[in-house]
């Protein structure tokens, strides 16, 4: 990911590891999610 | 109401008006009324996001969703962070580099006029009417519940905030939205608090989530899968979520400039990816949270006994009507269900047998069957047979404490505020920018652009009080009409910005004919299912219209190129 000169990605060199956070994030919510709904259903 | 509640209500709607017009000075020309001048820091940014997406309906029809339905509802926002991604990745770079004020701009520098006037009055068809409902709905469920006068009630839900919207513009709606935010979350976590406080004093929280998943409310993760074959008309579950959901808030939060507004008030590419990512990851707990609250007030309201009907206005009618009796039968029917569920519930939560579950699993049963009764005779009777928006409100009403019922009503007008200012904000901007100075009146100095906005937003929130007043005599059924109605125009909006972003060889005429063609389409598509001749939740209709429209426009295109002179006439 080109990032501007100006631009500073914060917390990491890139915006693909931001994006590649949010999608492992969302991976683990619905798998959380899915244990949660199982032990109560 | 209590004199306590009413000075608590009145306290915190003064304070965020105060506090709005406080905010309100911005430079007097566009980019300052309309973004901030684009100043605005990521935590900002993400509140703006969040208090723009968040509308009353959010706080009074989730919690009743996730009574009735469960909280499978939550798996229509797990396409949102993919959207976020892809809107950070295109959207954002481009809209920030080409320092627009709408989104609607750009495809005039990309396509041609017509495709950007086509695609502004969408928005403001769409959202002018979503708007008005947005006023309406809560102002229905108050009125019944609390016997507020209608007509007034939408005057204060939408009148209110025009004065700060209009004095203010996006600095405003900005700052009232943080304020905003802080106040709902902190209700709803006491509110949420109070449920569990309120159970019978040998169950606690587990015990309640354990009653409530028992009987089916905690089914967060479905398929959709009935029978070995999916089921399209199915309206929530994994794969429409993660599918149909990533189309619905890509074209949300990439197409419609209420949040294409909010991102573009921050001070760089940066922040306004910042807002929009962490948005991504904190809107799926908030709103489990917010179904969470539903779940725990079905538990409650098994050991306390639910309303036949929670709508009492409705309840009333019948009560003075031929139904009456057989109300009063259902009614008592009711009553010995209840009976039965003390006695079956209290051997439950000691034992957690499964003989007694399924016994519990009858009853419940046997209850939904009477309340579906009720629901019977109130639509015979001519009235609205929906209960599922008063649910959560009946509850807070009967019995959440002195001070606190004040507060959550308050949290009602406060969600309903921000929403609906971010969306009188992106009329008006969508209004001078794309179709006054277009127009109306092209050569305008920057002194004149920003009394043009607040002159437009004031006509767009007097529109939307007004749009409320008429909405009102419908009733229900048109607030799920006009939710309906973002799908319709959502497709066909998403398809021409997906085009305009990654099919560099399509040129305006085709763009403009295929948008015409799927938006047709994408109705009919509607229609069809409505009378039952296709099974299609409305979810998939922003999938459908969208790569619709990507296909046609490039069929188009390698059919019936643009001449070359067309091209050049259109700016390119």
């Amino acid at each position: 990911m080109q990032n501007g000169p100006e631009e500073r990605v914060p917390l990491f060199r890139s915006w693909t590891a931001w994006y590649i956070i949010v999608l492992v994030a969302l991976v683990a919510m619905i798998a959380i999610l899915y244990f949660f709904t199982q032990r109560f259903s | 109401m209590t004199r306590t509640d009413w000075i608590v209500l009145v306290i915190t709607l003064a304070c965020i008006v105060l506090y709005g017009m406080y905010k309100s000075r911005s430079s007097k020309d566009m980019e300052g009324y309309f973004l901030s001048n684009r100043n605005m820091p990521w935590w900002l940014v993400l509140l703006s996001i969040m208090g723009t997406q968040a509308s009353a309906v959010t706080f009074i029809a989730a919690p009743g969703q996730a009574y009735t339905d469960g909280m499978r509802f939550l798996q229509y926002y797990f396409g949102l962070p993919l959207a976020a991604i892809v809107i950070c990745i295109t959207f954002v770079p481009v809209f920030k580099r080409l320092r627009i004020i709408t989104a609607y701009e750009y495809l005039e520098q990309r396509f041609d006029g017509r495709t950007r006037t086509f695609t502004a009055l969408l928005f403001l068809l769409q959202r002018g009417l979503s708007t008005g409902i947005s006023v309406v709905a809560p102002s229905i469920v108050l009125s019944a519940l609390l016997g507020w006068n209608l007509t007034l009630t939408n005057l204060l839900m939408g009148g209110l905030l025009i004065i700060y919207t209009v004095t203010g513009g996006a600095k405003a709606v900005a700052h009232t939205q943080k304020l905003q935010l802080l106040i709902i979350f902190a209700a709803m976590f006491i509110a949420g608090w109070y449920v569990v406080h309120s159970l019978p004093g040998s169950v606690g929280f587990t015990d309640a989530l354990d009653i409530g998943g028992r009987l089916g409310k905690l089914n967060v993760i479905t398929t959709g899968m009935e029978g070995g074959s999916f089921n399209w008309g199915d309206q929530f579950n994994l794969f429409s979520g993660i599918i149909g959901g990533f189309f619905l808030a890509l074209s949300y939060f990439g197409t419609d400039q209420s949040q294409v507004g909010r991102y573009l008030t921050a001070r760089s590419v940066t922040e306004s990816r910042m807002g929009l990512l962490l948005n991504g990851l904190v809107k799926i707990p908030m709103q489990f949270f917010i179904l969470l609250i539903g779940v725990l007030v079905f538990s409650f309201y098994q050991f306390r006994g639910a309303p036949v009907f929670f709508n009492q206005k409705e309840i009333d009618r019948l009560e003075q009507s031929v139904y009456k009796d057989s109300l009063h039968q259902l009614q008592t029917r009711m009553d010995h269900l209840q009976f039965g569920k003390d006695i079956v519930l209290k051997q439950y939560t000691e034992d957690k047998s499964e003989h007694h579950l399924q016994s519990l699993k009858v009853l419940q049963r046997q209850s939904d069957s009477v309340r579906m009764q009720v629901k019977g005779l109130v639509k015979q009777n001519g009235g609205a047979d929906k209960d599922t928006n008063y649910i959560f409100m009946r509850f807070v009403v009967d019995y959440l404490p002195v001070g606190l019922v004040g507060l959550l009503i308050a949290v009602i007008f406060l969600a309903s505020w921000g929403s609906i200012a971010a969306a009188l904000n992106s009329l008006a901007s969508c209004t001078v920018v794309d179709i006054h100075k277009r127009y109306i009146k092209k050569d305008c100095t920057p002194i004149q652009d920003y009394r043009a906005g607040k002159w437009y937003s004031f006509a767009w929130g007097l529109f939307c009080v007004i749009a409320a007043m008429f909405a009102a005599n419908i009733g229900n059924s048109l607030i799920e009409a006009v939710n309906i109605l973002g799908s319709l125009f959502y497709g066909t909006i998403l398809g021409i910005f997906l085009v305009a972003f990654y099919c560099k060889k399509v040129q305006g005429r085709s763009v403009f004919a295929a948008a015409i063609v799927i938006e047709l389409m994408t109705i009919g598509l509607f229609v069809l299912s409505q009378y039952k001749v296709i099974s299609l939740g409305f979810l998939w209709l922003n999938m459908i219209g969208a790569i619709g429209l990507v296909l046609l426009s490039n069929l188009l295109q390698k059919i019936w190129p643009e001449p070359a002179d067309e091209i050049i006439i259109s700016g390119k």
